[in-house]
């Protein structure tokens, strides 16, 4: 298994499966992360992040029924795992750790001169 | 999906493309998740535009990740690893066989560097013009003359002034924008600096919504409305004021206006029709020549006129308006509507570079025809490349047999062994194309310079269309150079090759032979062509021009020469070293471009000169300056007052034009041309005032009224020095501040042929090329034969024959291929020249045979040292050497 750094979009990813639940397939959460994320984002980039973070253990898939809609194929539905859960905590935590560091004057600093 | 919609499929090509590409494990996902959108996509855009997105979607697949090398599908035949073999074999064999690799890949690397830079020019030549946005929609208006008879007599590019303004006035609906340029040579200054620019244009402010020459400073809508405003290209920018902002600064125009600068823009491409410097605002011009005024002037053919035409507006139909436009502005001429010997005609702009030769251009135009040459040239040495390749890999064909038999035995199909032999042969190409691309990087500033006048032609790595040319080259001549040999190596029997017996098939190859005469056919043709070239330029040159053009200088004459011109005359003629003075309107060289219309009188009654007559305004012994001789009649005479208003010299083309028996006939008869009336007192000798490119024409001289450009000096050869020291003293002290300039009439003539002299060094280089290779091809074929014979000459040293014996009988099968090489290329090389390029001259030497004979004995001569040299060492070997290891 590859390292399991998580990368940025796969982060947004990873919460949007979690956020749509049920019904997580490639075009479902390209369409839930272009209306929350508002950026372009291609289905290309939205299966090579799903699997990815499948191989990397973080996601787990089944697939659903055939229907005749989608040309006979089945979707691939993707549902968020223990290891994920865990990578997204350790990701948030970090993050949360990081802003309660920085001193409150931080971002002021570009006035600072006036 | 809606209902009454058919079922509507994404392009199957494009899902067969995915299903190739990635992985069967993403396979089900993504194609269900296309679909679906696919399907979304066609009720909200239509299956059209669902089909490019579907297209388009289908690149973001296009990443490593989903490459199918990842499915857990299995590959018989192990492609990978087995080409990674080939590769390693290809090497192997070229760095053991150093000689034959190099000989190969030098010959392949020169083919491909000719046709590299062939192609590069090419390109250059098709991309005039085309970089302006509304290049599709801009037109050149130019201006045709017919004479009564109906046929053309005069096409310029350049038209009258009065002709924009009205076409804009009258076709408002088809013409969006139009532009008047009109080209001056002003002395330009700026405080001590003063410069004479050539490249000087008075233009209207419609210019920049043309053409689309960028404007770094300035507003390019209002920068030449104002008069006396003036913009400049970056470089001369530089050149007047350095890194200062020259914006708002002013230069003096002629140092007695100043022109303010409102505009810097970017230089003009390369690859553009004509080029310039700087553009003045055109109301200067129309403010000093009075609006009105212009608008009357229909004479003066001096504005290249250009015009952008509404979008969707056919140049067909307008033009089919013009004939009545024509009658209604320029009415009726002695009873003749206008129309019927004046024509205007819409040129397409990016037309002009390549197929447009009128008798006036604002430069001299490059030429389709070249193009084509130069398209077949790269192709014929291209041709050359890959025959030497195909010769010596079937020739040594017998070395890589037993590796050939040993693959089949183990198993490879002939298909694997095709494969294995195109791997070779295109990697031999890539190896050839990296020298080839240095040889083109190295060579292309010399040709740029010497070759190809005025290009900058460049490798430009970032440019995809360069990339494309050097891996589609490798790639042609990878796979054309390899498939022979390729089909040809695969196709041995194993058990035969194993047991020690030959392949099949390849005993005396015809096919060996043929490619051997076909490269030198096209060798021979070239050199045959250059000297072809080469013969017509002495013919050109030498040929008597009936005038005298040598020890003759031009110098410009201004307003204050002409003023003063008598006295001017009078006092340099006392100087010894000066033989006679005379100006005149044109000097030989160039076109002849004015003329007028006139009548003459015939078998007792006037009637009018149905040809152009191409008239030259002189002084006074012009014909004794450039002694020209006189048939018949008499010269001006400064003594007799009515010469200088009624009397004509004509030359004998202009006497048989009008209808004149001879010239003797013509001598007194009354002549009108343009408003002067008078009689012919003389008729000149048919002498050439244009290139040998043209007929001589019908030629009338006039003592002029005013018009005179050049100021024409013959002086004794050895005086020259001192003479130009005189003149520019003079000169210097009539027109303070112009740099002295002058021409000398032997060296402007010879200029017109500038394009030959080019063409002829072009050609030159890729015949040095072709031989190259074709000698490289025959060292190699040379030295295989030589070493299939090797115990042969050393049977026969030994039974006695002697070295010249043994190279006679080595080189015998040589001569007789480059003879029949000879044979067929000597007609064909002068069918081509006396169909495509001959014609292009007026005037044609006579082809000599000895062309031929010595573009075939060049040939046979390296033929001979090529095969002699490797003939020589084998039979001078010690014959024990060769066969002892029987």
């Amino acid at each position: 298994m590859k390292g399991t750094y998580l990368g940025e979009f796969e982060e947004i990813v990873l919460l949007t499966i979690a956020l749509l639940g049920e019904s997580a397939y490639g075009v479902a959460i390209r369409k839930e992360l272009e209306a929350q994320a508002e950026r372009n984002v291609s289905i290309g980039a939205v299966h090579a992040a799903c699997n990815r973070l499948e191989d990397k253990g973080f996601l787990r898939a089944n697939f659903g029924e055939a229907t005749p809609r989608r040309g006979g194929k089945r979707k691939k539905i993707y549902s968020v795992t223990q290891a994920g859960q865990a990578a997204l905590t350790a990701s948030r935590e970090l993050r949360e750790s990081l802003w309660n560091q920085i001193p409150p004057t931080a971002f002021d600093l570009k006035f600072g001169l006036s | 999906m809606s209902a009454q919609q058919p079922h509507i499929e994404p392009p199957q090509d494009v899902l067969r493309f995915l299903r190739w590409f990635c992985a069967e494990s993403f396979l089900e996902e993504i194609e269900g998740d296309l679909y679906e959108i696919f399907e979304d996509q066609v009720e909200e855009l239509g299956p059209a535009r669902a089909r490019k997105a579907f297209f388009w979607t289908s690149f973001s697949y296009l990443r490593p990740y989903f490459w199918g090398r990842k499915s857990l599908s299995f590959d018989p035949f192990n492609t990978i690893d087995m080409y990674r073999n080939y590769l390693k074999v290809a090497w192997r064999n070229i760095v053991n066989q150093k000689g034959y690799s190099t000989i190969n890949i030098l010959g392949m690397a020169i083919g491909m560097a000719a046709c590299l830079v062939i192609l590069l020019f090419v390109r250059n030549e098709l991309s005039y013009d085309q970089y302006h946005e509304n290049s599709d929609r801009t037109y050149r208006v130019t201006r045709e003359w017919f004479n009564q008879a109906g046929e053309p007599t005069l096409h310029l590019g350049h038209v009258a002034p009065p002709f924009e303004p009205l076409i804009v006035n009258d076709f408002p609906g088809e013409v969006e924008a139009s532009v008047r340029f009109l080209e001056d040579d002003p002395l330009i200054v700026k405080g001590e600096k003063k410069i004479v620019e050539e490249r000087f244009f008075f233009t209207e402010p419609e210019v920049f919504e043309i053409f689309s020459w960028k404007m770094l400073e300035g507003d390019p809508t209002t920068a030449l409305v104002e008069p006396n405003s003036l913009v400049l290209t970056e470089s001369t920018a530089r050149k007047y004021f350095g890194d200062e902002s020259a914006l708002g600064q002013t230069l003096s125009y002629q140092g007695q206006v100043d022109l303010k600068i409102t505009g810097i823009m970017a230089d003009v491409p390369t690859n553009s029709h004509f080029q310039f410097d700087m553009l003045g605002s055109f109301q200067t011009v129309e403010n000093f020549m009075g609006q009105e005024n212009m608008m009357r002037n229909w004479g003066s053919n001096n504005y290249a006129t250009y015009l952008l035409l509404t979008e969707g507006q056919s140049p067909a139909e307008l033009e089919r308006q013009f004939p009545a436009f024509i009658d209604k502005h320029l009415g009726e001429w002695q009873g003749v509507p206008a129309s019927t010997f004046n024509q205007l005609h819409l040129q397409p702009l990016t037309d002009i570079h390549l197929h447009s030769h009128l008798d006036s251009e604002v430069e001299p135009n490059g030429d389709i025809a070249y193009v084509y040459i130069f398209s077949m040239i790269a192709l014929l040495v291209l041709v050359i490349a890959c025959i030497n390749f195909i010769n010596l890999a079937t020739a040594r064909a017998m070395r890589r047999a037993k590796e050939v038999g040993l693959r089949k035995v183990l198993g490879a199909f002939r298909s694997a062994l095709i494969r294995q032999f195109l791997t070779e042969s295109i990697l031999s190409a890539l190896l050839a194309m990296v020298l080839a691309v240095l040889l083109v990087e190295f060579a292309l500033p010399v040709l740029n310079q010497r070759v190809f006048a005025n290009t900058e032609l460049h490798t430009d790595f970032a440019d995809p269309f360069f990339w494309s040319l050097v891996l589609g080259i490798t790639a042609l001549v990878g796979l054309v150079a390899g498939s022979y040999p390729a089909f040809f190596l695969s196709r041995f029997q194993p058990a035969q090759i194993l047991r020690g017996g030959p392949g099949g098939g390849f005993q005396r190859s015809y096919l060996r032979s043929g490619l051997v005469v076909l490269q030198f056919t096209i060798s021979i043709a070239l050199l045959i062509g250059v000297g072809i070239i080469q013969d017509q330029l002495a013919y050109v040159r030498s040929k008597p021009l009936g005038f005298n053009q040598q020890n003759l200088v031009s110098l410009p004459v201004s307003e204050e020469v002409y003023g003063e011109y008598e006295n001017l005359r009078n006092r340099l003629l006392q100087h010894p070293g000066i033989t006679e003075i005379a100006i005149s309107s044109r000097v030989p060289s160039g076109r002849l471009l004015d003329s007028q219309g006139g009548n003459a009188e015939v078998d007792g009654e006037m009637k009018p000169i149905e040809t152009r007559v191409a008239d030259i305004h002189v002084g006074h012994n012009f014909m004794e300056t450039f002694d020209i001789q006189l048939v018949t009649g008499r010269d001006f005479d400064p003594q007799r007052a009515s010469d200088s208003t009624q009397a004509f010299i004509l030359n004998v083309a202009a006497v048989e034009a009008i209808g004149w028996k001879d010239a003797q006939e013509a001598i007194g008869k009354q002549v009108q041309y343009g408003n002067r009336e008078g009689l012919v007192i003389g008729v000149t000798e048919d002498f050439h005032f244009e290139s040998l490119h043209q007929d001589i024409a019908p030629m009338i001289f006039l003592i002029t009224d005013g018009r005179a450009n050049y100021f024409t000096v013959r002086m004794h050869a050895n005086a020259r020095e001192e003479v130009l020291g005189l003149l520019e003293d003079e000169w210097t002290r009539l027109r303070p501040g112009f740099p002295f300039s002058y021409v000398s009439i032997e060296e402007q003539f010879d200029e017109q042929y500038e394009n030959e002299d080019r063409l002829a060094e072009l050609v030159g280089y890729f015949s040095i090329f072709a031989v190259l290779i074709a000698t490289l091809g025959l060292l190699g074929l040379a030295a295989y034969t030589t070493e299939q014979r090797f115990r042969e000459i050393g049977i026969r040293k030994v039974l006695g024959a002697s070295i010249q014996e043994i190279l006679v009988l080595l080189t015998k099968n040589v001569t007789l291929l480059v003879l029949i090489a000879l044979v067929i290329a000597a007609p064909l090389a002068y069918l081509i020249m006396d169909r495509l390029w001959l014609p292009t001259f007026a005037y044609r030497g006579s082809v000599e045979l000895d062309t031929f004979f010595l573009a075939g004995g060049i040939a046979l001569l390296i033929a001979w040292l090529t095969v002699g040299y490797l003939g020589y060492r084998a039979a001078t070997g010690n014959p024990v050497e060769a066969i002892r290891s029987e």
